[in-house]
């Protein structure tokens, strides 16, 4: 998974785009240096204590990890769950439908 | 790209954790050592740290088995990459030594027959052994002994996989029964819980009936957390549903909001580095 992440982060940097995570480690001090290695630059909520017990996990009903979540520039979910290629079509599809909305404002 | 043997490991590793099969490469005379180790306890051993103690013994010999495991494949891959040829993966014996565990979830079980203290046991013996007889008793057990029990909250939370070879219509008797008489509120909470889950798409306002009733009916909070998640998966977290707020902290303790990034597009990607 965090090759793709990485690279989708990368390539949308200048894009209105953000890629939030809500992580579920609980030994935060061993987590920071694994995400040094493997250079995890985005934002993440902390699950809490509780790891995949915390309360934003429990609130959203996720049982697998990952879960996926697209939500357009409305906030409104729009995929859910996709993965490699059809991840960064979601995306693309909602970046070009917002600066359609954009342009005819 | 990930190396076969690893992958091969990884996927042993997710299917032990997911089925949570026990295994064990423990010979059967070391496994009889500890069945003597066993009949020494002090009588008074209550039924919870007599489950603990045989639930450790499982996975240590499922941790020794992967150890063994990951060694053979190790020692495979070093002769082949000497040999230039290309590497035989080893085979894994899942079953191998789990005979003994299972006896002393049995005897344990008897034991404690025909009481709560039993259906530990029973359930333990009705996922880990599900395919055998062992599995099979013990799940007979549970359901003509055990349906009116506080104790089977577990047992009804896995019964559509460890009920599996019941076949639907009978599972689904087996939990309106449970919904109907046993008096115990998370265990029926449960059991709405359950039931929901196997008529979502085929009745999903009944599906959604069931969470609600457990919701109000759970005295457990991480069964009440557990139904009011459902809930808001059923009306907040649809295709077209503007997505909860979700108010929390970063990693650095900096609190901010989903809401926050309103105006961009935004994956949200619950994940953990493991």
């Amino acid at each position: 998974m965090y090759p793709h992440e990485r690279s989708l982060v990368k390539r949308l940097a200048d894009a209105p785009f953000a890629l939030i995570g809500v992580n579920s480690d609980t030994d935060l001090d061993k987590l920071k240096k694994r995400m040094d290695e493997e250079n995890i630059t985005w934002r993440s909520f902390w699950n809490g204590p509780a790891g995949t017990g915390g309360p934003i996990s429990t609130a959203w009903n996720v049982r697998a990890w990952p879960t996926i979540y697209v939500l357009d520039a409305k906030g409104v979910i729009r995929f859910k769950n996709v993965r490699g290629e059809r991840l960064d079509k979601a995306v693309d599809e909602l970046l070009a439908e917002l600066s359609a909305a954009e342009s005819s404002d | 790209m990930r190396h076969p043997a690893r992958t091969a490991l990884f996927a042993l590793a997710a299917l032990l954790a997911v089925a949570a099969v026990p295994a064990s490469l423990v010979r059967a005379e070391d496994a009889e050592d500890s069945g003597d180790a066993a009949v020494q306890q002090p009588a008074e051993e209550t039924a919870k740290a007599l489950f603990e103690r045989l639930e450790k013994a499982v996975n240590e010999s499922r941790n020794a088995a992967i150890a063994a495991y990951k060694a053979a494949v190790e020692k495979e891959q070093k002769a082949a990459e000497a040999e230039g040829r290309a590497a035989v993966m080893p085979a894994y014996d899942m079953a191998a030594g789990m005979a003994a565990h299972i006896a002393e979830f049995q005897s344990a079980a008897a034991r404690f027959a025909g009481t709560d203290d039993a259906v530990q046991f029973l359930t333990w013996l009705a996922m880990a052994a599900r395919t055998d007889e062992a599995g099979k008793a013990a799940l007979g057990t549970l359901l003509s002994e055990h349906l009116r029990s506080g104790a089977i909250t577990r047992l009804v939370s896995m019964l559509p996989f460890v009920g599996r070879d019941l076949g639907p219509a009978r599972v689904r008797s087996v939990l309106d029964s449970i919904i109907a008489d046993n008096p115990h509120p998370d265990v029926q909470a449960q059991a709405l819980i359950t039931r929901s889950a196997s008529r979502r798409s085929a009745d999903p306002a009944a599906a959604r009936a069931d969470v609600e009733r457990a919701a109000g009916l759970a005295e457990d909070a991480k069964i009440v957390a557990r139904a009011k998640g459902i809930l808001t998966e059923l009306d907040h977290l649809q295709i077209g549903s503007v997505a909860p707020e979700i108010e929390g902290a970063d990693l650095d303790g900096v609190a901010f909001k989903l809401s926050d990034y309103r105006g961009k597009v935004v994956v949200i990607d619950f994940w953990g580095d493991w």
